[in-house]
């Protein structure tokens, strides 16, 4: 097909449809596969800052102690409350009383010391190596299967025994 | 595992509020809706006191004015393949449960060693293999947890102990 002065006319433009405009809530993202174990799938926690039991039992006690020093009639729970008593912030301030290892503010910033020096750790293998102080390098990579290969048993063995030598402070 | 958390609530707040007390009203009603509270993924533990209000807007229609507030939360959330240390809470034939703050995990027949047995005639009843490890009421216990399912504010999750590593903790 060609136009008057012989040249071929331009072939007719494919029309652009364009899905319309989302109008229904975005679908929650199926989140079935995420998991610890050799690889870290954590989905939306991929890059937040993870805090082991007694990393996580000193902000929350600092919290606790902000709030209680606060002045009874600016606290917005009223009175000296620290918490508003729901069973799950029960619990948990027993479970942290109970399995924080590291309960002194120095031994806490020596052990951040200690495991700051190994960057090759992810958040997540960093709070776990805080929160179930193993003893031995195989425990270790038993546990967190996925720092098997970021460290040789030397070096986190070395690691672990410092970590060690922290928590006998406490006892 | 716990987590520092960044999260985001729309609050609606009634007309009769509106004064200068505003702010401590957006907080009291953060900190008691919001802590301690379940998504179905992970259980708010506890919120920072610093924490950021967007200009209110009326909602129209209404009186109500709605405000977004950033904050910063401690949060535990568990993953599948994760190691976590819990309380024994009660000792069945069938297995036993395991409470780790706000997820309670049970541990069935299959999910135990076979050389530790049920003994239904220890008072308190135990799983035991008559050695060291005695597993009753209260012992504190080293888990993974192999599933998670959730609930209105609670969560579950099956748990092993079948693994090396795992089981009571000793001291």
């Amino acid at each position: 097909m060609a136009t008057e002065d012989g040249a071929p006319r331009a072939p007719p433009q494919p029309p652009v449809f364009r899905a319309p405009k989302q109008v229904s809530r975005p679908k929650e993202v199926i989140t079935a596969d995420e998991e610890i174990g050799t690889e870290l799938k954590l989905g939306e926690f991929q890059n937040v800052v993870a805090l082991s039991v007694s990393e996580a039992r000193a902000v929350i006690t600092a919290v606790h102690g902000a709030r209680r020093k606060k002045d009874p009639s600016s606290n917005p729970l009223g009175g000296d409350k620290i918490h508003n008593d729901s069973e799950p912030i029960t619990k948990f301030i027993e479970y942290m009383e109970m399995f924080a290892r590291f309960k002194q503010t120095e031994n806490l910033h020596a052990l951040s010391n200690v495991l700051d020096s190994h960057p090759e750790f992810a958040p997540v293998e960093r709070a776990q190596l805080g929160s179930l102080c193993c003893e031995t390098a195989d425990e270790a990579k038993t546990l967190i299967p996925s720092i098997a290969n970021k460290i040789s048993d030397a070096d986190l063995q070395e690691m672990l025994d410092e970590m060690q030598k922290l928590r006998q402070f406490v006892d | 595992m716990f987590f520092l958390y960044e999260l985001e609530k729309t609050i609606q707040l009634h007309p009769s509020y509106f004064g200068p007390l505003i702010r401590s009203h957006i907080h009291r009603e953060l900190l008691t809706k919001e802590e301690g509270s379940n998504t179905g993924k992970y259980t708010i533990v506890c919120i920072l006191d610093s924490f950021e209000i967007s200009d209110g807007q009326v909602v129209p229609g209404t009186g109500y004015a709605e405000y977004i507030v950033h904050y910063k939360a401690v949060v535990w959330r568990p993953f599948r393949g994760e190691i976590v240390d819990g309380v024994v809470t009660s000792v069945i034939r069938a297995g036993f449960f395991v409470d780790c703050g706000s997820l309670q995990a049970f541990v069935g027949r299959g999910m135990i060693p076979s050389e530790i047995k049920f003994d239904a005639n220890a008072t308190p009843p135990q799983w035991t293999d008559n050695a060291e490890q005695v597993i009753e009421k209260g012992t504190q216990i080293r888990i993974k947890i192999k599933g998670l399912r959730s609930e209105m504010d609670r969560m579950y999750g099956v748990a092993t102990m079948k693994e090396d590593y795992l089981g009571p903790l000793v001291a």
